[in-house]
């Protein structure tokens, strides 16, 4: 210290005592009457155990008078004393104390006595009548002083300072709760165990919860070896130990802590606070300063009249006392400790250190950063929409000059133009210098009535959509546009922004369209031919009257048919496949005849040809289906079948009755003037033979002559009879059938040509009808003049045969052979005789021809069956 | 005397055969009949030498009324009078049991030579018939076998000996399988043969195919 300080130090005090006194006299001089006893300061002594630098003194002295001058009733007057018996111990000594304090306090009233220790308390005891003998006596101890000691004299009253073993003991059980032993360290220089003592007599009861070790009165060395080797699981709790090393020093309980509490690895706890930074983890712990501060309490209270017995003695506060450092090393949680604990010794990190300021400094900078950020946000704000706006600008304008569609501007007061775009001067024909400035009506643009409705649109609405109206060009042209409009505000001034839409085009195609689908509509209902479009159902979605005259349904009837429900069954079977095929795809149209059912039930032959109109979308198919009515035409073609198989039943029947009257007239010719001409003759030849001779002029050589002559005539006669009978009908056909009929005219042939004719027959009854014997023979005879004529031959087989059921008639030539046109040609009416003949009685002929080698011709026909017709 | 039932429709040669037998040496009688039914109860009521008869009597066909005649009286020996010439009547009457066949055209007294032959059980053919007959049907002895078959016939054998079967040849001439059987059935008949080898060897032998 240096000594300018000092001095600066006392001159400071003098001048504090100086102001003292002068308010103490000023104080004291209105009172002057008022009686010593009740007017002066209360005066108040303490009478400490050890020295005055001991630090449990230090602190119960601080906050004691701390206590004293924060009392209502004031001043008091603090006379600190000490009682040092434990470094000056003995009678003697305490009588030396007694009798300094005696002289000392002579002249003076204390009005209370503090004992602030047992020893303390004893030595009052003991001596207050001598010393204090006014002064009720306030103490701290840790011995309850009997009720006597109480009463007596001016009363006693005070703390007692409890040894907190139990509240410690629990409360190291409860933050190490699976210890299982505890060893209680404590000694005194007199090895008496009277601590032990005091903490069996505590610790009654724990027994049965914990293992309790003693190491009491244990030299260091060997408390140091013990505790070292402390099993797991158990715990040390420190009471208070002294004890004098090899040179007889007195060792403090706090350099045996220290001595041993390093080595120990199991926690270590004390109930003092002294203890704490020497390796116990805490405790429950008498505290200097709070127990100075109620004594101080209790003390003014008694000084200023309260009587001791009226304040019941109380015990010393415990504070729960922990080492943060020893809470860490056993990973002890403070959230464990018991509320009001005070942990000391706590590293506080930086951030626990300068949490605050940190928290500032970050907040400031953010609320900087903020600033800066908001700044610059706004800076690009508004630069974005500048350049927005710039842009926008530029687009306007660019939109404006080069878009395909006219635009104006106009004023909306007067109907001035103030701007048009370049498609607008080209459409118009007017230069832009020479619309700016004029109104429309003034351009003759629009007639008078369209400006004024727009003008009304634009009052009622505000804007204008889609309004279709005529524009004149300059040239007088009418453009048809689809204009919109919407009011702007430009320089102030309200305006109206027009957007034509040229719809001239769009209007002359839907022209030209409207007259296209009015001529297809046109030709479509007029049309001659029924029309029908069918949906990919069948359903005819859209007729034609023509359609609907066919079927006699009406166009709304038809909408909820299905083309199967008007045609006839067996013509669906026919068709539907085909329908189907072209909604598949398969194929894009067909064709047919069918029948429909009309409404009244009355069949129509139709011509149908449907097709499958391209699709404008894929998947997408309509059908159209034409037809013409062919009823009549069918009708006819009926007619015509008919008549023809009419024809033919007519031609054939009159070919019968030729036949029939070929065998009528054959007959007769053959029997009757057969057998008259017979009878002539042997009438003649009887006359010649009969007459000859005898003079008879028949007789005569002459007449003989002539009679021979007659039968030469008659004979020529029934030979000329017989051939006209077979030629018109061979008789051989009729009495001996068809087989003997063939090869009888085959030999006729042979005889008549000189072609060979060899025939073979493999049945000898041909079981034919009459009717088919005599076709086939004809188809036979036909067959030889044929070959006669163009075949060339030498040589002809004729082959009758009887083949799976069916009579054969083969006829094989040895001629040039039959050519393909002359088998089908015209010509061939032979031929065409002969299939028509055969025809007629169920059979047919078959004719082929090999080029150089011959004809072969086949006749065949079933067996009893039955003759066609 | 000579029984002579005469069945003809017309009356014209009934009388005219009367009259052939008047100026005659042989005496005969006479029964007519114009239609089959006369014929048949006469031939049923009396005894008859000979018929002469018609080839057709009417509607109906004299082989057939021949038959039933034959049917009552199979001895009764039946002369075919007909005006038709050629063989095929004939050969048909000759099957059907006649025991002459004359034509109308023919001399009276050829007639009634016929009649006479017949009457006495005999047969009889006339001359230009007889040679038409033997020209038709005989097939000469000193032919060869196959010479007998017909052209169907000689092809068929061809085939059969070239190793074709009965099958393959009905495809081939387009005949039914059972026609072309018939077919072989009448060559090996025809040719006195019993199986398709035979055939074989033969059409080899004789070098009738190549």
């Amino acid at each position: 210290m240096k000594p300018g300080n000092n001095v600066a130090e006392v001159r400071a005090k003098l001048i504090r005592r100086a102001a003292w006194l002068v308010c103490v006299v000023i104080w004291l001089f209105p009172l002057g009457a008022r009686a010593q006893a009740d007017a002066g300061p209360k005066r108040v002594l303490v009478l400490y155990w050890y020295n005055k630098d001991y630090s449990w003194n230090v602190n119960f002295d601080r906050d004691f008078q701390a206590a004293l001058r924060s009392a209502p009733a004031g001043p008091f007057e603090y006379y600190p004393e000490y009682l040092e018996s434990d470094r000056f111990p003995g009678e003697h000594q305490s009588r030396l104390l007694h009798d300094h304090l005696r002289q000392k306090y002579a002249d003076r009233r204390i009005d209370v006595v503090v004992a602030t220790s047992d020893a303390s308390l004893n030595f009052l005891l003991k001596y207050r009548a001598d010393l204090f003998p006014q002064a009720p006596i306030v103490f701290t101890a840790t011995q309850h002083p009997t009720t006597e000691q109480l009463a007596a004299g001016p009363g006693m009253t005070g703390l007692i300072i409890l040894t907190a073993h139990r509240q410690t003991v629990d409360l190291a059980l409860r933050l190490h709760p699976d210890t299982k032993r505890i060893f209680i360290v404590s000694g005194t220089l007199e090895h008496d165990k009277r601590l032990e003592t005091l903490a069996r007599e505590q610790l009654q009861g724990y027994e049965s919860r914990v293992e309790i070790e003693y190491l009491t009165d244990l030299q260091p060395e060997e408390l140091i070896a013990k505790t070292k080797a402390l099993p797991e699981r158990s715990l040390v709790l420190y009471v208070w130990q002294q004890s004098r090393n090899e040179q007889g020093r007195v060792l403090e309980t706090r350099e045996i802590l220290a001595s041993f509490a390093p080595s120990v690895r199991v926690p270590i706890y004390g109930m003092t606070n002294l203890y704490i930074g020497l390796g116990v983890v805490g405790g429950y712990i008498n505290l200097a300063e709070t127990t100075g501060a109620r004594a101080g309490e209790i003390a003014t209270q008694v000084a200023n009249g309260a009587r001791p017995s009226d304040i019941p003695v109380e015990n010393a506060p415990l504070v729960p006392i922990f080492d943060w450092r020893e809470l860490r090393r056993w990973g002890i949680s403070e959230e464990l400790l018991p509320p009001g604990s005070v942990v000391r010794f706590k590293v506080l990190s930086f951030w626990d250190q300068y949490r605050w300021r940190i928290i500032g400094v970050i907040s400031l900078c953010l609320v900087e950063a903020l600033l800066i950020f908001a700044l610059l946000a706004q800076r690009a704000r508004r630069s974005r929409a500048e350049e927005g706006l710039r842009l926008s600008e530029d687009k306007f304008s660019k939109a404006f000059h080069a878009s395909p569609e006219p635009i104006s501007i106009y004023r909306r007061q007067d109907g001035i133009i103030l701007e048009v775009n370049e498609r607008w001067t080209s459409v118009y024909g007017y230069t832009r210098e020479e619309a700016v400035g004029h109104t429309a009506l003034e351009l003759k643009l629009v007639e008078p009535e369209v400006r004024e409705k727009l003008r009304s649109l634009l009052e009622e609405q505000g804007s204008v959509r889609e309004f279709e109206a005529d524009f004149k060009t300059r040239r007088g042209e009418i453009r048809h546009v689809s204009l919109s409009a919407e009011q702007i505000v430009i320089n102030n001034e309200l305006c109206v922004i027009f957007l034509q839409h040229d719809i001239t085009e769009r209007k002359l195609a839907e022209e030209a369209l409207r007259k296209s689908e009015n001529l297809w509509r046109t030709i479509f209902n007029d049309a001659a031919i029924g029309i029908a479009i069918v949906n990919p159902e069948g359903r005819p979605v859209e007729t034609n009257p023509a359609f609907q005259k066919i079927l006699g349904y009406t166009k709304e009837e038809l909408l909820h048919l299905w083309f199967v429900d008007f045609t006839h069954p067996d013509d669906t079977i026919k068709e539907f496949p085909l329908h189907q095929e072209m909604i598949e795809g398969k194929r894009d149209h067909y064709q047919m005849e069918k029948r429909y059912i009309r409404k009244d039930g009355q069949v129509r032959w139709v011509n149908l040809i449907a097709s499958v109109i391209p699709a404008e979308q894929p998947g997408e198919f309509f059908g159209v289906g034409m037809v013409e009515d062919i009823t009549e035409r069918k009708q006819a073609e009926e007619q015509l079948k008919t008549s023809s198989v009419q024809l033919r039943a007519l031609s054939e029947s009159l070919r019968r009755a030729k036949e029939e009257e070929g065998i009528r007239i054959a007959r007769e010719l053959h029997d009757e003037l057969g057998a008259a001409l017979t009878s002539l003759k042997w009438s003649l030849l009887r006359l010649n033979k009969d007459y000859s001779g005898n003079g008879n002029p028949v007789s005569q050589p002459s007449a003989r002559e002539k009679v021979e002559e007659m039968v030469g005539l008659v004979d020529t006669t029934i030979n000329t009879v017989r051939r006209i009978s077979s030629e018109l009908r061979p008789g051989v056909l009729d009495d001996l059938g068809l087989i003997s009929a063939i090869e009888w005219h085959a030999q006729q042939f042979q005889e008549r040509t000189g072609i060979v004719c060899r025939f073979d027959s493999l049945i000898e009854n041909d079981e034919l009808s009459r009717e088919q014997a005599t076709t086939v023979f004809r188809i036979f005879q036909e067959a030889m003049t044929n070959m006669l004529r163009h075949a060339q031959a030498t040589k002809v087989n004729i082959i009758i045969e009887e083949d799976e059921g069916e009579f054969v008639l083969e006829i094989r030539d040895n001629g040039r052979g039959i050519t393909e046109s002359e088998r089908s040609g015209v010509h061939s009416l032979g031929l065409l005789g002969m299939r028509e003949r055969a025809h007629s009685i169920g059979g047919k002929v078959e004719i082929n021809g090999i080029a150089g080698k011959g004809t072969v011709l086949i006749v065949r026909l079933p067996i009893k069956g039955d003759t066609a017709i | 005397m000579i029984r002579i039932l005469t069945v003809d429709d017309h009356a014209v040669v009934r009388n005219g055969l009367k009259m052939l037998f008047e100026g005659r040496p042989e005496t005969a009688t006479f029964g007519e009949a114009s239609n089959a039914q006369e014929a048949v109860r006469l031939v049923r009521e009396q005894d008859w030498d000979v018929v002469v008869m018609d080839i057709t009597l009417g509607d109906r066909s004299g082989i057939e009324v021949m038959k039933e005649l034959k049917a009552i009286r199979p001895k009764l020996p039946v002369l075919i009078l007909s005006m038709h010439s050629e063989t095929q009547f004939a050969r048909r009457a000759f099957k059907a049991g006649a025991a002459g066949y004359i034509t109308k055209d023919s001399l009276p007294d050829e007639l009634a030579r016929a009649i006479n032959r017949v009457a006495r059980g005999g047969k009889y053919v006339s001359p230009t018939l007889a040679e038409m007959l033997v020209m038709g049907i005989d097939s000469g002895v000193d032919k060869e076998p196959h010479e007998g078959l017909s052209d169907r016939e000689f092809e068929i054998m061809c085939l059969i000996a070239s190793g074709k079967t009965v099958t393959e040849i009905a495809e081939l001439l387009s005949r039914s399988v059972k026609t072309i059987s018939t077919y072989r059935t009448r060559i090996l008949e025809k040719m006195g043969m019993r199986t398709n080898a035979e055939i074989t060897h033969y059409v080899i032998q004789n070098k009738l195919i190549e």
